[in-house]
């Protein structure tokens, strides 16, 4: 059987049809060329030539000339459509002609380093010019390290090295930094939230280096399709940037399909478990001998799909080395070995994390199966492109797990296909993001008294430095005046400063993950039942000094509910607009949470069968919120009783958390909603939604400033949910919302959709 | 709400620190530390720095002595310091250097406060120290230095390789000026002593060598890693005394460090007549000996091979087998197996020492039965040191040894039938 076969008979089959929520066919598209432009080097051209290539792809030729003619740019395009060579192009060919200029290539992830320099020296040894080019990561060994600072014609590197090896040591990158002409960042649109606020000051400092030697680099930007590929490009260089979105890659005829594992609780709203149903697609896979991958949201089910897979193979007698899983972890050896075997299709199967997401080169498959949503509609897009040659027929599945947000993904396909809508958000100016790296910077050139770093609050933050004793201003300028190393001290991918780990000691010790430190208080005080995988674990203590939970498994019959008291304190109103009866304000919060105790809850019957309590420190956190006041006449006229009120504004805040990543591009986990049914703010029930992250990385202000596509999206989720009276996948649990939550929240909606629609 | 009210409470979540108002830039406090610590302004434009000199005489000092004898002219020590070519390094045209920094970290954001040189005089050491009065006037020091620098042919540090010089490196290029100390010959006397003392001493830091080697006692000194945190608060408040620790730490350094490459540069000339110990006489031979520089390196074996008897038999193999492999170089194969089976015979049954008997008797005597006795006598000691549960480092050694006794069994086999090699089937068919 074929792909083509295997497609037709999954149409017709009626059992997985009714699960099938949707079925798009994407219809095949046929390549745009363009010439060589005249500027391009002979021998470049001849070696492209000797590897196949005769002319570009419209894109490619597009960015070529933007970046003649001086300009940043930011390309725009699905995975595999040779977008490397739209920034090695104009690179190289400039080392050509000029062989004393650099360029720094910055990539997200050290796999993609190596897989970079593989690919560029494919083609300078083609060309057989003196063009080195090396990788610089904590893998470099220290002997190589003298020889790359001075005679690397291309340092391929990742962000946090640059921050913490590149920067502080400017001196000793000389060479680099008097000649560097390019600066290539690859994957922007993982530059989002933190990561992306931090990236955004790393390039202010990038900048400003270059600058004291004398040099404007020119930066190449790649981004897989986003909503706003430029607007993000734009903040992160904080410059113009021309944004080249024609894609002249040819593709096959795709099948993307939806597929809902069906509900076996409507109450709690549980469906049936995401691996077993990956399981059983992914077995016609491999019975059709279809080459295929299968992107899971763990290591741990990685290794749990793989054991299922090889089982499998075994019974349809196939070997069982042509299932391999791979993920971070393995050896870098092993994972060569495995991506050389599906580019030679000795490998059937592979079963990945989203290691295998960003652009590792191994072939394009035939199928792809994501075994629950991969968090953002990018990077769905880009596992769904593994599968997919430049002609033939492609299937990519997506199977969605119990969460809100899968759930509101798979039947929302409209979102998906039609209108991408997540924004890749950064706040450059967070006041903690921002005074770390101006002690970077200080520490790499003394600051001058009228330097502006950042549009606001350079002088400002400096003179604090000053007074926390961590400058000495003098002469006109700002010097370092610390021991401390201050790259060292910053970490650019931590979504909070401080992480409690959990530590399973069932079997030795194992760390099987973390939880921010607001959120530790509730979910891993000591004796809660943690839920993990699908496991249950017992915390036997919460070390809140060194940050772990030490947790061991158990199967129990019961769930705990951790009773926190959260406040929220408004700091000060930035700004607040009307909605017809509904209020919008957005400024600065104090959220002071504590958990008290915990009630033991009864599976299946939600029994309170117990309680225990909790002695922990109250946590603070200063963040920016966006709000919504609902008016008491509303309250009135809807004739809810005290109780109710507050299920429909917990259902609510419950409601537009879950969707909100949609947008705004981020974790779940990045944002919070919390309802007051009486704010000491305004006295008026208030809906609270906030970035969980000290002051704010923007998500909220995005809310502020459009909500209405949030609140939409709520309503959807709610009103297409098909459980009864509310459950975990729409307003959250009905114990914690009441019965009548589902559709009280509704109302709210509807009303809130209405009155921003006409604004 | 102002900025900084609100970085106050953003931080008041991550840690809380007090906040000091500083007192007023003013320059009232040169005049009495000029005054107190004895220094002198040096100024340039709006720019200064404070420089202290004084003079240490040298006494009772043989190492001292011995090179003020020779004109502190030096034509050995080049080896010592691990330079390849032969040359002289004439003492008096070096220029010792010695860094206090604002931190230990490396980088573009540390700072060198303090820049302590000396040089040799005929009879004493000459101590000049600059000092930043603050960081706004760094390019006046750092240009005063330059000049300084280059009068010499060549500077002295103490683990300047590593530290002081990049770190002084960074300056110049982070203010713009040529890095006069790029291209320059450096000497790096902690490698020197570590080729000497690493085996010998817990370790090699300044402290150690001060206090073992030149037997300097320091008294009152200031920790090292206190030292940036003091002159943070100095330049905040202006105390001389603060300073004045610094300086006085900083100065015992610097003689310490002339006086321990005076030592060193009479060790190079004269190992015997400096160094006492044989665990040092055998720490020199041995990197002569690696470094293949037999010449200075047989008088130290010599010397160590006839008075060997004192010493324990983990000390004895080394001058032996050393000597022997340099008259194997030499071309005397002969004289260099007598030192071998010297140590045979004191049952020092090492398997390189076995191998490079066996290698002479099979392939240059064609001795087979004695060559196989002795690879069997180094078989047996390593079967009985793995028995001892130590021999598993000698893996190697015991796969080539049984590998040259099968081969010697082979070449016995075919002696004692006269049978040449490939002939076993002429035989046969015969």
């Amino acid at each position: 059987m074929n792909l083509e076969q295997l497609i037709d008979y999954l149409r017709g089959n009626p059992q997985l049809g009714a699960n099938i929520t949707h079925w798009e066919e994407i219809p095949p598209r046929e390549a745009q060329w363009e010439d060589f432009p005249d500027a391009i080097q002979p021998r470049l051209m001849e070696a492209l030539r000797a590897k196949g290539i005769q002319r570009l792809y419209v894109h490619q030729a597009e960015a070529f000339r933007h970046v003649e003619a001086g300009k940043h740019v930011v390309l725009v395009t699905p995975t595999a459509s040779g977008k490397t060579l739209g920034y090695n192009l104009p690179v190289l060919n400039t080392l050509l002609q000029e062989p004393d200029t650099r360029a720094l290539y910055l990539f997200p992830t050290k796999a993609l380093s190596q897989d970079q320099l593989n690919e560029l020296h494919d083609l300078i040894t083609r060309m057989e010019a003196d063009i080195r080019t090396f990788t610089f990561d904590g893998d470099t060994p220290v002997a190589a390290r003298k020889a790359i600072r001075r005679a690397g014609h291309i340092v391929i590197t990742n962000p946090d090295m640059l921050h913490q090896g590149i920067l502080p040591h400017h001196t000793i990158w000389i060479q680099l930094f008097e000649n560097l002409r390019f600066v290539v960042i690859d994957e922007i649109h993982y530059y989002r939230g933190v990561f992306g606020s931090h990236l955004a000051n790393l390039l202010r400092r990038l900048k400003r280096i270059a600058h004291f030697y004398g040099r404007r680099p020119q930066f190449i930007c790649c981004s897989a399709t986003i909503a706003n590929p430029g607007e993000l490009a734009g903040r992160l260089l904080e410059d113009d940037v021309v944004v080249v979105d024609r894609n002249g890659a040819p593709s096959g005829r795709k099948h993307f399909v939806f597929y809902n594992p069906p509900v076996v609780n409507r109450e709690l709203g549980i469906r049936r478990s995401v691996v077993n149903e990956t399981r059983r697609l992914a077995r016609f896979l491999l019975d059709a001998a279809v080459q295929h991958i299968v992107f899971a949201r763990s290591r741990v089910r990685v290794e749990i799909l793989t054991r299922y897979l090889k089982e499998d193979a075994r019974t349809l007698h196939m070997e069982q080395r042509r299932v391999r899983g791979y993920r971070g972890g393995y050896l870098p050896n092993e994972r060569r070995q495995i991506e050389q075997g599906l580019r030679s299709g000795d490998i059937l199967s592979v079963v990945s994390t989203n290691a295998l997401e960003l652009g590792i080169d191994i072939g394009q498959l035939d199928a792809a199966i994501l075994a629950g949503y991969p968090g953002s509609i990018a990077s769905t897009w880009q596992q769904a492109g593994r599968a997919g040659r430049r002609s033939t027929t492609s299937l990519a599945i997506l199977v969605a797990s119990s969460s809100p947000l899968d759930q509101f993904i798979i039947q929302h396909p409209e979102y998906f296909f039609h209108k991408s809508p997540e924004m890749g958000i950064i706040d450059p100016d967070n006041l903690l993001i921002l005074m770390s790296h101006l002690k970077c910077g200080a520490f790499e050139i003394p600051f001058e008294e009228q330097e502006e770093f950042s549009p606001v609050g350079t002088a400002e933050i400096l003179d604090y430095l000053v007074d926390k004793r961590v400058l000495r201003k003098t002469g006109g300028k700002y010097f370092w005046m610390s021991e401390i190393y201050p790259a060292e001290e910053v970490s650019l991918r931590s979504a909070s400063p401080d992480n409690v780990v959990i530590v399973d000691t069932t079997e030795g010790e194992q760390v099987i993950g973390e939880v921010d430190l607001f959120s530790a208080p509730m979910l891993v005080h000591k004796e809660a039942i943690y839920l993990h995988e699908g496991n249950m674990y017992h915390v036997d203590n919460l070390d809140w000094d060194r940050k772990k939970a030490y947790v061991h498994r158990v199967a129990v019959d019961y769930f705990t509910d951790a009773i926190t008291k959260t406040t929220i304190k408004v700091l000060t109103v930035d700004e607040d607009k009307d909605a017809g009866m509904f209020r919008l304000g957005y400024g600065e919060i104090q959220v002071s949470g504590v958990t008290t105790g915990y009630k033991k809850i009864k599976l299946h019957t939600h029994e309170n069968v117990g309680a225990g309590r909790v002695y922990l420190p109250e946590l603070e956190m200063a963040t920016s919120a966006a709000w919504v006041e609902i008016p008491d006449a509303l309250a009135a006229e809807l004739n809810f009783n005290e109780n109710q009120l507050s299920g429909a504004l917990q259902a609510t805040a419950n409601l537009m958390r879950n969707v909100a990543p949609v947008y705004l591009m981020c974790d779940p986990n990045d944002i919070r909603a919390l309802p007051m049914v009486r704010s000491p703010f305004s006295h008026i029930p208030t809906i609270y939604l906030y970035d969980n992250y000290p002051g704010g990385v923007g998500l909220s202000f995005k809310f502020f400033t459009d909500p209405l596509p949030i609140v939409e999206a709520a309503l959807q989720l709610v009103s297409h949910c098909p459980c009864e009276a509310g459950c975990p996948s729409c307003v959250g649990p009905m114990l914690e919302v009441g019965t009548a939550a589902k559709q009280h929240s509704l109302i709210v909606l509807q009303q809130l959709t209405q009155a921003l629609g006409n604004r | 709400m102002s900025l900084r009210d609100r970085l106050e409470r953003l931080e008041g979540a991550v840690k809380k620190s007090g906040s000091e108002r500083l007192v007023p830039e003013s320059m009232d406090w040169i005049a009495p530390l000029e005054r107190e610590l004895n220094v002198r302004v040096l100024q340039k434009e709006n720019s200064f720095f404070l420089l202290k000199e004084a003079v240490h005489p040298v006494l009772n000092n043989p190492a001292f002595a011995y090179l003020q004898q020779k004109g502190f002219q030096t034509d050995c020590f080049y080896r010592l310091v691990g330079l390849e070519r032969e040359q002289p390094l004439p003492l008096r045209r070096a220029v010792f250097f010695d860094l206090e920094t604002t931190g230990l970290a490396g980088g573009t954001g540390t700072y060198a406060f303090l820049i302590g040189v000396g040089t040799l005089e005929s009879d004493a050491i000459r101590v000049r120290q600059y000092i930043l009065p603050d960081y706004s006037h760094e390019w006046v020091l750092l240009d005063h230095l330059q000049l300084l620098f280059r009068e010499y042919p060549f500077t002295i540090s103490f683990n300047g390789k590593t530290f002081d010089i990049p770190l002084l490196g960074n300056r110049f290029v982070l203010n713009q000026m040529e890095n006069v100390l790029e291209e320059k010959l450096h000497i790096d006397l902690l490698h020197a002593a570590r080729r000497i003392w690493r085996r010998v001493l817990p370790s090699c830091d300044l402290q150690q060598l001060e206090k073992e080697i030149l037997q300097v006692e320091r008294v009152d000194d200031i920790p090292g890693e206190l030292i940036p945190q003091i002159f943070f608060d100095f330049i905040r408040k202006r105390d001389a005394w603060l300073l004045g620790d610094i300086l006085e730490h900083n100065y015992h350094d610097i003689v310490n460090m002339v006086l321990l490459g005076v030592y060193l540069a009479a060790v190079a000339e004269d190992p015997l007549q400096f160094l006492n110990s044989p665990r040092e006489i055998a720490a020199l031979a041995d990197y002569y000996f690696r470094r293949r520089w037999d010449e200075p390196a047989l008088p130290l074996l010599k010397y160590l091979i006839h008075r060997s008897q004192h010493f324990p038999v983990r000390l004895n193999m080394q001058p032996f087998f050393q000597l022997a492999m340099i008259l194997k170089r030499q071309g005397k194969p002969r004289e260099a197996t007598e030192y071998l089976w010297r140590l045979m015979k004191q049952n020092v049954t090492h398997p390189m020492v076995i191998e490079e008997l066996a290698k002479f008797y099979e392939h240059r005597e064609k001795n087979y039965p004695l060559a196989l006795e002795i690879v069997e006598r180094g078989l047996n000691r390593l079967r009985q040191m793995e028995q001892l549960d130590r021999g598993k480092v000698k893996g190697r050694y015991f796969q080539a040894l049984e590998h040259r006794r099968q081969r010697l069994r082979n070449k016995i086999a075919r002696q004692q039938t006269g049978t040449p090699r490939h002939r076993n089937c002429w035989t046969n068919n015969g």
